[in-house]
C-alpha cells in the first residue's frame, strides 16, 4: 500500500520536472529572451558613470517627488476606497454584482490614455461632474497634482480589489459567524475578524497598486499634463526626456526597473509565505 | 429562561421540522446521522440561519418567527463549534476577550473576564498562544470559555469532542459535564458518540431524516433505541417487526421470540455479548437460531466483535478471543448464532 502510493508519487513528480520536448523547450527559450533582453539593456546601457548625477538632476529630483507624493496618496485612496468596495463584493449579494464588478475592474483592461480621456471627460472643465464642481466650488482638477492621483488612483484601483476580494473571499466566513455569536455587530466584526485576517491580501493589494500607480503614463498625461514640480512623474519625465542628450531617461528607468523587481520580491514572498498571518 | 422551539427549515434535498423543549439547567442532546438537522437546529437556535416556519423563544421572548428574526449578535447565545473556529490572529486570552470586549466592557475588564474563565477551564497558561499553537482538546477547551465568558442565556456546542482522539475526547467529556451541570441557563449538545450522549446530556432527542424519532432520557434510549442509527452507536442489535404474545415477525423475514408477552407492532434489542456462536447446529435451550456467514471480525475491548449476515437480518456478536479461536471463526465461514428469549427486550414501536 505504502510502497504503491510512493511509487505513484514518483511517476507524477517526474512527470513534473522532466525534461520539455525539444521544440516545446526552444519556443519557451525565445520568449524568456525576448522578455529579459530590454530589460538587460537597460542595465547594460545605463549611464552608470553619471547615474548619480542623472538621478539627483533638478528635473528628476523633481519628477521623484511628485511621483512619491501621488503614488502613496493614490495607494492610500486605493485602500481607503477599495477595501469596503472588495468586502461588497465578496460578501454580500446584491442584482447586478456581476455588472458592478465587470466595470471596477475595466479600468485593467482599458487603454490608459482612454482612460485618460475618460476622466476629463467627467472632471474636465466642461466634464460631466467637473463644470458643477468648478460653477460651485470654483475647483478645476485637470492639470493639476491632485489630477495625477485621481488618473492613477483609477488604474490601479481594480489592481487591489481583485486582490482583496480574493483575501475576503479565501478567509472562512464561519469566523464571522462565531463573532456573531459572541455578541460582535457586523461593524465590530468587520474591524476586529475580517480585516486583520485579510490584512496579508491588503498589504499585497496595496503594493501592487502602487506599483501601477508608479508606473501610470497615459492616463496621467492625458488629464494632468506634465508641468514640471506639479504633475510631471518618473514615466512623464522618461518619456520627455527619452530623445534628449544624456541618460537622464534610462537613469530613471533603471530606477523604475529596480522598484519593480523589489516589489515583485516582496509579493512573491507574501504569497509563497500563505494567506493567513 | 426555558427554551421553546420548532425549527422548520426547507432545503431541497430534505427539510428539518422539529419540537425542542428545554428547562433553564437542562442539558438537551441531539443525535442523528449526518443530514439528519443537527447542526441545521443548532445554527438555527443561534439565529445564524433564519427559519422557514415555527418560531423559537427563549424565556417567553420570540427569537424567530411571527415576522421577527432576532440577530444572532443579538441573542446572547454561545456557540461551542466542532473545529473550534478561534480566530487565528489573536492569542486564546483576546479570543475568550472577544465576547466581553464586544459587549461594551473595557479592554482591561474583557481581559480580566477571559483569564478568569480560562483558568475555569484549566487553560490559564496558553493564555498567550494563538490558536495554531494549541492542541485539539486545548483549543477545544478555549472555545468553550469564549463561549462562556459572553455570559450566554442558552449555550450550544456542536459535536464539542468530535475532533479529537479517544483519550483526549474523554477528558474534555468530563470537564465538560461539570461546566454543563453548573451553568444554568438551557444547554444543546449536537453529538453522534453514545458517550457524549450518556455523559452530557439529560434528555437526548434522536434525528432521523430531519425528524424525531424518539426522546427520553439518555438511559432510556440507551435500553430501548427505536432507530438503527441509535443501536449501532450504543451497540445494540435492533430488529422490528410485529409481535404476536413475544414472538415478533420480523419486517424483514424470520421471528425473534422474547419472553415478554407483547403484541403489536414492536422493536426488539439485544446486547451483542447475548448471542452465542457454535460451528453446529447447537441443541441448547435457546429459542433463536440463525445460520449465519460471518462478515467481518474486529476487536472490540477485550471482547471480539463478528459482524453475522443471516436471512433478513445483521447481527452483532461479542465473543470472547478464547471462543474465536477454538471456534475457527474466520470471514466468510458458516456459524450458527443463537439469542435467548430472556435476553430480548421487546418494546412497542407506536408511541
Amino acid at each position: 500500500m505504502t510502497g504503491s502510493g510512493t511509487a505513484s508519487g514518483r511517476t507524477a513528480s517526474s512527470r513534473v520536472h522532466g525534461r520539455a520536448p525539444l521544440g516545446l523547450g526552444v519556443v519557451a527559450a525565445v520568449a524568456v529572451v525576448f522578455l529579459v533582453t530590454p530589460v538587460l539593456a537597460v542595465v547594460i546601457r545605463a549611464p552608470w558613470s553619471t547615474l548619480i548625477d542623472d538621478l539627483t538632476s533638478q528635473d528628476a529630483r523633481d519628477a521623484l517627488r511628485v511621483s512619491l507624493v501621488t503614488t502613496l496618496m493614490a495607494a492610500l485612496l486605493c485602500v481607503l476606497f477599495g477595501v469596503p468596495l472588495a468586502w461588497v463584493l465578496a460578501r454580500t449579494a446584491f442584482r447586478g454584482r456581476s455588472l458592478v464588478r465587470a466595470l471596477v475592474t475595466l479600468p485593467l483592461v482599458l487603454p490608459p490614455v482612454v482612460g485618460g480621456i475618460a476622466l476629463l471627460l467627467a472632471f474636465g472643465r466642461n466634464g460631466v461632474l467637473g463644470r458643477p464642481i468648478d460653477q460651485i466650488f470654483g475647483i478645476t482638477i485637470p492639470y493639476t497634482t491632485p489630477a495625477v492621483v485621481m488618473a492613477q488612483t483609477f488604474v490601479a484601483l481594480p489592481f487591489l480589489v481583485i486582490s482583496v476580494e480574493g483575501a475576503f473571499r479565501g478567509s472562512d466566513v464561519r469566523y464571522d459567524d462565531a463573532a456573531a455569536t459572541l455578541g460582535a455587530s457586523r461593524w465590530w466584526t468587520f474591524r476586529h475578524v475580517t480585516l486583520p485576517l485579510a490584512t496579508p491580501g491588503i498589504i499585497a493589494g496595496a503594493v501592487l497598486s502602487w506599483a501601477r500607480a508608479l508606473g501610470e503614463f497615459g492616463a496621467t498625461v492625458t488629464f494632468a499634463g506634465s508641468f514640471p514640480g506639479t504633475t510631471r512623474t518618473i514615466p512623464t519625465q522618461i518619456y520627455v526626456t527619452r530623445s534628449a542628450e544624456g541618460g537622464g531617461a534610462t537613469a530613471l528607468s533603471l530606477l523604475l526597473i529596480v522598484v519593480s523587481v523589489l516589489v515583485l520580491t516582496v509579493l512573491r514572498e507574501r504569497w509563497l509565505s500563505g494567506v493567513r498571518p | 429562561m426555558t427554551l421553546d422551539a420548532h425549527v422548520v427549515v426547507r432545503r431541497p434535498a430534505h427539510t428539518t421540522d422539529l419540537v425542542l423543549r428545554a428547562e433553564p439547567g437542562g442539558v438537551l442532546g441531539l443525535i442523528g446521522p449526518n443530514g439528519a438537522g443537527k447542526t441545521t437546529t443548532l445554527r438555527a437556535l443561534a439565529g445564524l440561519l433564519p427559519i422557514d416556519d415555527g418560531q423559537i423563544s427563549l424565556g417567553g421572548a420570540v427569537l424567530s418567527g411571527r415576522g421577527t428574526h432576532v440577530p444572532a449578535f443579538r441573542r446572547r447565545v454561545g456557540y461551542v463549534f466542532q473545529d473550534h473556529l478561534l480566530f487565528p490572529h489573536l492569542t486564546a486570552l483576546d479570543n475568550v476577550a472577544f465576547g466581553p470586549r464586544a459587549g461594551g466592557r473595557s479592554r482591561r475588564d474583557a481581559r480580566r473576564v477571559a483569564a478568569d474563565w480560562l483558568e475555569t477551564l484549566g487553560v490559564a497558561h496558553l493564555r498567550d498562544r494563538k490558536p495554531g499553537e494549541l492542541s485539539g482538546g486545548q483549543a477545544q477547551r478555549v472555545a468553550i470559555a469564549r463561549a462562556l465568558a459572553g455570559e450566554p442565556r442558552m449555550l450550544l456546542l456542536d459535536e464539542p469532542t468530535a475532533s479529537l482522539d479517544a483519550a483526549g475526547a474523554m477528558a474534555l467529556r468530563t470537564q465538560l459535564r461539570e461546566h454543563l451541570q453548573a451553568f444554568d441557563g438551557v444547554s444543546v449538545v449536537v453529538t453522534h458518540t453514545a458517550l457524549d450522549a450518556m455523559l452530557l446530556t439529560d434528555r437526548l432527542v434522536v434525528l432521523d431524516d430531519g425528524d424525531i424519532a424518539q426522546t427520553g432520557t439518555p438511559t432510556e434510549v440507551a435500553a430501548r433505541p427505536r432507530t438503527h442509527h441509535v443501536a449501532a452507536l450504543v451497540g445494540l442489535n435492533l430488529m422490528d417487526g410485529i409481535a404476536d404474545k413475544g414472538v415478533l415477525a420480523l419486517s424483514g423475514g424470520g421471528h425473534l421470540v422474547a419472553a415478554d408477552q407483547l403484541s403489536g407492532p414492536a422493536f426488539a434489542a439485544f446486547s451483542p455479548a447475548a448471542v452465542a456462536l457454535f460451528t453446529q447446529r447447537p441443541s441448547g435451550s435457546a429459542r433463536n437460531v440463525w445460520r449465519a456467514t460471518v462478515a467481518s471480525i474486529a476487536p472490540h475491548g477485550d471482547a471480539v466483535r463478528v459482524q453475522l449476515k443471516a436471512a433478513g437480518v445483521t447481527l452483532l456478536a461479542d465473543i470472547t478471543p478464547a471462543s474465536l479461536a477454538s471456534l475457527d471463526v474466520r470471514p466468510n465461514a458458516q456459524v450458527w448464532a443463537t439469542v435467548k428469549a430472556t435476553e430480548v427486550a421487546i418494546y412497542p414501536s407506536e408511541r
